[in-house]
């Protein structure tokens, strides 16, 4: 394997509930995302990553906020994005509160750029869907012209144009590592090795294998651009828990209310209980199960998939703070030493 | 983002539904909204005009004939730039005494025709009609050897995208060449069912001793 293998964890800062089943408040949900954080750090894992969302049941818009509160508190982990929609945002503002938290976890910034699969930004901050490809085209190439560091001259439909403009705070030691998210479009696969960002592809549903193709796409387009290669990273849903019974107990109820909550705006399926059987069997995009239920498929994937870091995204609407310890917990004790072993 | 099935006859039917059953979000459109289609296959399919579904899509499937897929493709043209557009067409008619005969003239593929007609940021491949539906729908996810789809392009986007469907739909995906192989993968091709393989499902090893012996 070219590149190391990593493994992290995102979350979308989904609403905990009590265990009687009560919702907590947003705000008690974003200190737990910060005690979750930091223990992710305690017990080993590589990277934790929060994803912008602006609903009830995922309140965590300003992710990077968050994650500061992390950086304070930790030493070792990479903290980013995942991911920040950089469509309905400023690539200007995004770069400037990835920096300064750069700068205040002493170079552990990670950010993967989305384009937008949640799309509750665009109304909210007054952007035109019209325009999604348009937005993203250009604020990717304007992120990339950011990462170099240096005076920026920039000129585009979608923001102020930049003339040879200083942007602050400066990188202490080069750009942070950035990546796109990609779910199904293969443009923005070409898009991330034409700009020289790694390759984060998002399996939510169906069979992983049958992204190995965009795997095989980036490196060929990476060798077409003149660019040495890059990392791939898997992204997918998952929880973690003693056993594969008590896992997928935990999980079923809460993974059907939250996809037929978001079903009607993305057009996802409305998960029955043999869709989740199949999902989180081999052939399926769950990772839910015992530590090593889990080990096994991420090592099985990332095989399949040419990638060498996984990101479970654990949590779910609805799930308690404590379960979701115990999952950060197992995930770095047991999981992570197990896949190193499969992958050795 | 889905991929959009224009056509609710037997190929964009069974299409719609493996594809679906692979985890692919398909919205389903026809000259009539096919709404009953895509209730009956559940929440993943939903059903919209042909605009709104490319709209929505990165990828488009015409399972139409061929000439409703050149008017279509004239319509829409500007919806299609930069889409993967994945054309099954096959040139063939039945003849008043039943049989099967081309439409186009010896030489020229139907792939041709669609290719040139699409804006110049689509990007083109030839997938998803070498095979009947009947055969399409009973050959996926074929154990213990899956079944080989054969496709044909000559864009790295189109084939990365062509290559996560055909192995969603339950299929091996095996590249027949550049878009100039359209013609050996078009019916009475030597590599579609109903041409060279005389009825035949092949396995990857079988298909690719298939594509070396007849082009050598």
């Amino acid at each position: 394997m070219a590149f190391p293998l990593q493994l992290g964890l995102h979350t979308f800062g989904d609403l905990n509930h009590e265990p009687d089943g009560t919702p907590q408040s947003h705000a008690q949900t974003i200190r737990n995302v910060v005690e979750q954080g930091v223990l992710a750090d305690e017990v080993g894992i590589d990277f934790f990553g929060i994803g912008e969302h602006h609903t009830d049941y995922f309140p965590m818009p300003a992710g990077d906020v968050v994650l500061s509160a992390i950086a304070a508190r930790t030493r070792r982990i990479h903290v980013g994005s995942s991911v920040i929609v950089l469509s309905s945002d400023d690539p200007v503002r995004v770069f400037q509160r990835y920096s300064t938290l750069n700068a205040i976890s002493n170079g552990r910034v990670e950010v993967i750029l989305g384009r937008g699969s949640s799309i509750e930004s665009f109304p909210l901050f007054g952007y035109d869907l019209a325009d999604y490809d348009e937005l993203f085209d250009e604020k990717t190439a304007l992120f990339a012209e950011l990462l170099k560091g240096g005076p920026v001259t920039w000129q585009g439909r979608t923001r102020a144009a930049l003339r040879d403009q200083n942007v602050v705070p400066h990188l202490e030691s080069g750009p942070f590592p950035t990546w796109i998210g990609v779910g199904g479009n293969p443009e923005s696969v070409v898009r991330a090795a034409r700009l020289g960002f790694s390759l984060a592809l998002a399996i939510i549903g169906g069979p992983p294998e049958r992204f190995a193709p965009f795997s095989r796409l980036f490196a060929a387009a990476l060798d077409k651009f003149g660019r040495s290669p890059l990392p791939v990273l898997v992204h997918s849903p998952g929880h973690v828990a003693p056993t594969d019974e008590e896992a997928r107990g935990e999980f079923w109820p809460r993974w059907r209310e939250t996809i037929a909550l978001i079903s009607e705006e993305r057009g996802f399926a409305i998960p029955t209980e043999d869709s989740f059987s199949s999902e989180v069997g081999p052939r399926g995009a769950l990772y839910v199960g015992s530590p090593e239920t889990v080990a096994q498929k991420i090592a099985a994937n990332l095989r399949a998939l040419g990638a060498n870091r996984f990101d479970l995204k654990f949590g779910m609407p609805g799930l308690t703070h404590e379960s979701l310890m115990r999952n950060i917990e197992l995930y770095g004790t047991q999981v992570i030493p197990r896949v190193r072993e499969l992958a050795a | 983002m889905s991929t959009a099935v224009i056509g609710a006859g037997n190929i964009g039917k069974t299409l719609a539904g493996l594809l679906s059953q692979g985890g692919e979000p398909v919205v389903i459109a026809a000259s009539r909204v096919p709404t009953d289609f895509a209730r009956e296959l559940g929440g993943a399919v939903t059903a919209a005009t042909v605009a709104d579904a490319i709209d929505q899509s990165e990828a488009v499937v015409f399972a139409v004939w061929l000439d409703v897929m050149k008017q279509l493709i004239t319509e829409h043209s500007a919806r299609l730039q930069g889409k993967v557009v994945i054309d099954p067409s096959n040139p063939d008619a039945f003849d008043a005494a039943g049989n099967v005969t081309r439409t186009l003239p010896d030489g020229v593929s139907s792939g041709s025709v669609v290719a040139s007609s699409l804006p110049p940021s689509a990007h083109y491949v030839k997938a998803f009609g070498t095979l009947a539906a009947t055969s399409l729908a009973s050959g996926a996810g074929r154990t213990p050897k899956r079944a080989v789809l054969f496709y044909a392009t000559d864009d790295d986007i189109a084939q990365a995208a062509v290559e996560r469907l055909i192995t969603a739909a339950g299929f091996d995906p095996v590249r027949a060449g550049g878009g100039d192989a359209a013609l050996r993968i078009e019916m009475l091709g030597d590599l579609h069912q109903y041409g060279g393989l005389n009825g035949q499902l092949l396995d990857v090893e079988q298909a690719k001793s298939a594509l070396t012996a007849a082009s050598s």
